[in-house]
């Protein structure tokens, strides 16, 4: 390790140190507690107690009413504010003061099953000290909840300690993914069973069965022969870039970024032979950035895309219980992605001309050398066995994912689930030997856990009392000021720990402290999957770098265009949506 | 011989008709007319007609067979029913051997029936009979126009009588409401002592009813003493009138939510289900909703700029009186009381020294 990491590590973990002393909140003794609920109704308050016990057990369900009326003339109107809660709570991490407060006029609540009115919601200790508590909406009922706070400081230490060590001591992910949830489980006491069973979330069931798939269509050249195939029919090197941007774009939309580089740079590296490209070649450059940029645009446009998706899509459906489905992100994300991929293309095509490497003699191109793709492709053969089961294997799980999304979208939203539908294609790669145990040891375990610890990440500042402590800060705080502030946490935790990261901490600030749309979570997911200076595009340039033919120079240029682009047309949408 | 006992038969058959004739006190020689002797007793009328509980006059007049007048003789009057002799009534000739007697209403079913008249003079009686017509009553029903609001319940007095006004109790009315041009039952009572039958209209029970005019019209069918009868009136029914009540749940400030409850009554204190809402914030249409079986919408308002307003709330549902109720609602700014989220800044800043120090360290 440099003495600079050592350096900057220590700074923070003083930082980070006083950070925890200073701004966690002490835990929740035990003893009596109110629950009060406060209602506006005309000009009056109408409040309502539950008195409750934190003790070492859950209660039994209570329920109070106050009732007001409010008389005009000939009309008068019956308010009733009900409280629902235990009469104890137990004190363990993971477990949270709640009430359900509804409103009932003329002794009727369903009034407001779609329109929520505004109720504040109080905890006032033993001590007679008072806490907000967090509103959020569950069906039509208005909740009142804040988590018991046990080993907050030290639950808040450890999410600091882990954004410190994975920025500054850049240590295996994998370690840090496992150590999240053992540090939750040991220092903070999280049940274990929360910690760990997000291991096995639907979304890396989703993730593990695309990437047998992604496996598949590389092992058996289904992939590099779509691409031949794209290349070949391509007549200009201009048309080229666009052409061969496309096809990394398609795979990248079922396979991981990475896994589409690794098929895209070796037919890049043919043409760029083919075409007597030199090391300093500018268009060289432009088609591998294109291949690059096309890969981490195309990962943004399915839920399997990326990883950060997935999960995007999982904590959705745990925090507000709402399903994203496959087509549904594909309908808000593949236009956008679209329309960066075609700019980014414009801007290459302009930035990396070929003209220049002509006059310069740096690269050869004439008509002949398309020739030489379908050379390549000939030699390819016809279809092999492997090739065509791949093939109608990758299309039967499309056709599945998509008839899961037209199904939820029917209401049947418990059918032909995406994960299953991923896991069955393995099922059926594994069953006809294209996908083998061998192949099964090479697989990229480490995203899947990765993606594992990022949700255990969640579980551990939802259940410790973190994230309570940042929503009941932006409890009064401005629609659009909580907006602003959430994505900007977004990107500065995509370009220090990735997407997943990023989406692991700030979608759940996002969800819990006020409702944002799908929409709104599918571009804040993408904005997440766009960072090309976090550790995925660093990945994927180091990557391209190692083939030859990408500067890092050309890299950060090309990725501060790319960035300026993609935030300019994703942040406004997702204001737009708001 | 033979002709010795044919002689013989005939008298003994002669005799035996002249004792016949003998013990028979009165000869009944055809309707009206009675002779006994030398007494003559005759109905004025060869036939008598009239209606149930109509009075009638029967009239006799007694004479001498040579057509010399007896007076202050007791004329007895006979009704036969299922034949049985029933008196009705008696009264004493006058100087030109006239009687007559006065019944004031007949209280017999209608039909036809022999009336007797008998009277006895110096030991000789004499009886006269004739035939009453008993016809059934000729009703009338009496009732008043009305006017009633949308929803609510009224009342219909209709009295049955007969021609003379006499009151036709226990009698079955039947109140039917023209709409489409059918008559459509919507009542029916029995009349009581008085010949009043009271019926309740509910507007609201018949929800095709609506605001206008329509024709009512009491239908009496008959019965064994009465003749059917009918009359029509007039309904008119009129808008409803609406009272609406509006209060607000919520802190109306910038970036929060304030609900705006409805609620619409009537006349009679019931609220109004689906009546058709629409919210006027500063004279602009901002919603449009209808109230639900409580009489109650809520409309969810997210004030943008702080400042005073004025809300109007209209109120229209067919056959009410259109209703409109209007306030003013302060709406403060963005609530300066919040705290800036320390906790998350200082987050954020740490994240950003993280940024920094990852690129000094790494490079």
């Amino acid at each position: 390790m440099k003495k600079r990491q050592l350096l900057g590590g220590l700074i923070l973990l003083i930082f980070a140190s006083t950070l925890a002393i200073v701004a966690a909140p002490s835990d929740h003794p035990r003893g009596r507690y109110h629950i009060k609920a406060t209602m506006i109704i005309e000009d009056r308050e109408l409040s309502i107690e539950l008195k409750t016990y934190l003790g070492d057990r859950d209660g039994i369900i209570i329920q109070r009413t106050n009732t007001t009326t409010i008389k005009r003339q000939e009309v008068r109107i019956n308010y009733t504010i009900i409280i629902l809660g235990l009469d104890m709570y137990a004190r363990r991490p993971g477990n949270s003061f709640w009430a359900y407060v509804s409103l009932a006029i003329d002794n009727k609540t369903e009034i407001f099953r779609e329109r929520i009115p505004t109720v504040s919601g109080e905890l006032i200790g033993p001590d007679g000290s008072s806490e907000p508590m967090r509103v959020c909406y569950e069906n039509g009922r208005i909740k009142l909840q804040k988590a018991i706070r046990v080993n907050t400081r030290i639950a808040f230490y450890v999410f600091l300690l882990v954004i410190v060590i994975w920025a500054i001591v850049a240590l295996n992910p994998l370690i840090i993914a496992l150590a999240i949830p053992v540090l939750a489980i040991l220092l903070v006491n999280i049940p274990a069973e929360d910690a760990l069973s997000v291991f096995w979330d639907p979304a890396i069931a989703l993730i593990f069965g695309a990437f047998i798939i992604a496996y598949a269509m590389d092992k058996s050249g289904l992939a590099k022969r779509i691409a031949y195939i794209v290349v070949s029919r391509t007549k200009s090197p201009t048309r080229l870039i666009f052409s061969i941007s496309l096809i990394s774009f398609i795979l990248a939309m079922w396979m991981s970024s990475l896994a589409t580089m690794i098929v895209m740079l070796p037919i890049i590296s043919t043409i760029l032979k083919v075409f007597n490209a030199d090391q300093r070649s500018r268009y060289a450059q432009g088609i591998t950035l294109s291949i690059m940029l096309a890969a981490i645009l195309g990962g943004m446009t399915t839920i399997v895309g990326n990883p950060a998706n997935a999960l995007a899509a999982s904590i959705t459906y745990r925090l507000r219980g709402i399903r994203i489905e496959f087509l549904e992100w594909m309908l808000y994300s593949v236009p956008v992605a679209l329309l960066i991929l075609l700019i980014i293309d414009l801007v290459i095509c302009l930035r990396f001309n070929i003209e220049r490497d002509l006059k310069e003699g740096l690269i050869r191109f004439d008509e002949k050398v398309i020739f030489t793709f379908r050379a390549h492709l000939m030699g390819m053969g016809p279809l092999t066995k492997q090739e065509k089961i791949t093939l109608v294997v990758f299309l039967g799980t499309v056709m599945g994912w998509f008839t899961s999304s037209i199904l939820a979208l029917m209401g049947y939203v418990y059918y032909l689930h995406v994960a299953a539908v991923a896991l069955a294609a393995g099922l059926v790669l594994m069953a006809t030997g294209i996908f083998t145990i061998e192949d099964m040891r090479k697989m990229r375990w480490d995203i899947l856990l990765v993606l594992g610890g990022s949700l255990s990440l969640v579980v551990l500042m939802d259940e410790s009392g973190i994230m309570d402590v940042f929503l009941v800060e932006l409890i009064g705080v401005g629609y659009f000021q909580i907006l602003v502030m959430v994505i900007i946490l977004l990107v500065i935790l995509s370009i220090i720990l990735g997407p997943l990261a990023g989406v692991a901490v700030a979608l759940p600030l996002m969800i819990l402290s006020f409702e944002p749309t799908k929409a709104i979570i599918i571009y804040a997911s993408i904005l997440s999957c766009s960072m090309v200076f976090g550790p995925q595009g660093i990945v994927l340039e180091e990557y391209a770098r190692g083939r030859g033919f990408l500067t890092y120079k050309n890299y950060v240029r090309l990725g501060a265009i790319y960035t300026v682009i993609s935030l300019a047309t994703i942040i406004p949408l997702i204001f737009l949506f708001a | 011989m033979v002709i010795h006992i044919v002689t013989r038969g005939l008298l003994i058959v002669l005799v035996l008709i002249t004792e016949i004739a003998a013990c028979l006190p009165v000869h009944h020689i055809n309707s009206g007319y009675g002779r006994t002797g030398t007494l003559v007793l005759y109905f004025l009328d060869k036939e008598y007609r009239t209606n149930y509980t109509d009075p009638l006059t029967l009239e006799v007049n007694l004479t001498f067979a040579n057509g010399t007048p007896i007076p202050n003789v007791y004329v007895k009057f006979y009704i036969i029913i299922d034949s049985e002799k029933s008196f009705i009534g008696g009264n004493y000739t006058e100087e030109n051997g006239y009687a007559e007697c006065r019944i004031q209403q007949i209280q017999y079913a209608p039909g036809e029936y022999d009336i007797n008249a008998t009277a006895e003079y110096s030991g000789e009686y004499v009886e006269a009979s004739t035939h009453l017509y008993i016809n059934r009553e000729d009703t009338l029903i009496e009732t008043s126009r009305l006017q009633v609001q949308y929803t609510d319940n009224t009342t219909l007095e209709a009295r049955l009588h007969t021609d003379d006004g006499d009151p036709v109790p226990g009698a079955i009315l039947k109140l039917y409401l023209v709409y489409g041009g059918e008559m459509i039952g919507i009542a029916e009572n029995t009349t009581g002592f008085d010949g009043r039958a009271i019926f309740t209209i509910s507007t609201k029970r018949f929800d095709w009813i609506s605001v206008g005019t329509y024709d009512l019209i009491i239908v009496f069918n008959g019965s064994k003493f009465y003749n059917p009868s009918s009359t029509k009136s007039l309904l008119n029914v009129t808008r409803e009138k609406l009272s609406v009540m509006v209060s607000t749940v919520g802190k109306a400030v910038v970036g929060g939510s304030v609900i705006i409850v409805v609620k619409v009554i009537d006349d009679d204190g019931e609220p109004v289900p689906f009546a058709e809402i629409r919210i006027f914030i500063d004279g602009d249409l901002v919603g449009i909703g209808r109230t639900d079986s409580d009489g109650v919408y809520g409309f969810s308002w997210s004030p943008e700029n702080p400042g005073r307003y004025e809300i109007l709330v209209k109120v229209h549902k067919d056959n009410y009186e259109d209703a409109e109720s209007n306030f003013i609602l302060d709406v403060e700014g963005p609530s300066g009381g919040y705290q800036l989220p320390m906790v998350f800044i200082v987050v954020l800043v740490f994240l950003i020294v993280a940024i920094l120090i990852a690129i000094f360290a790494r490079r």
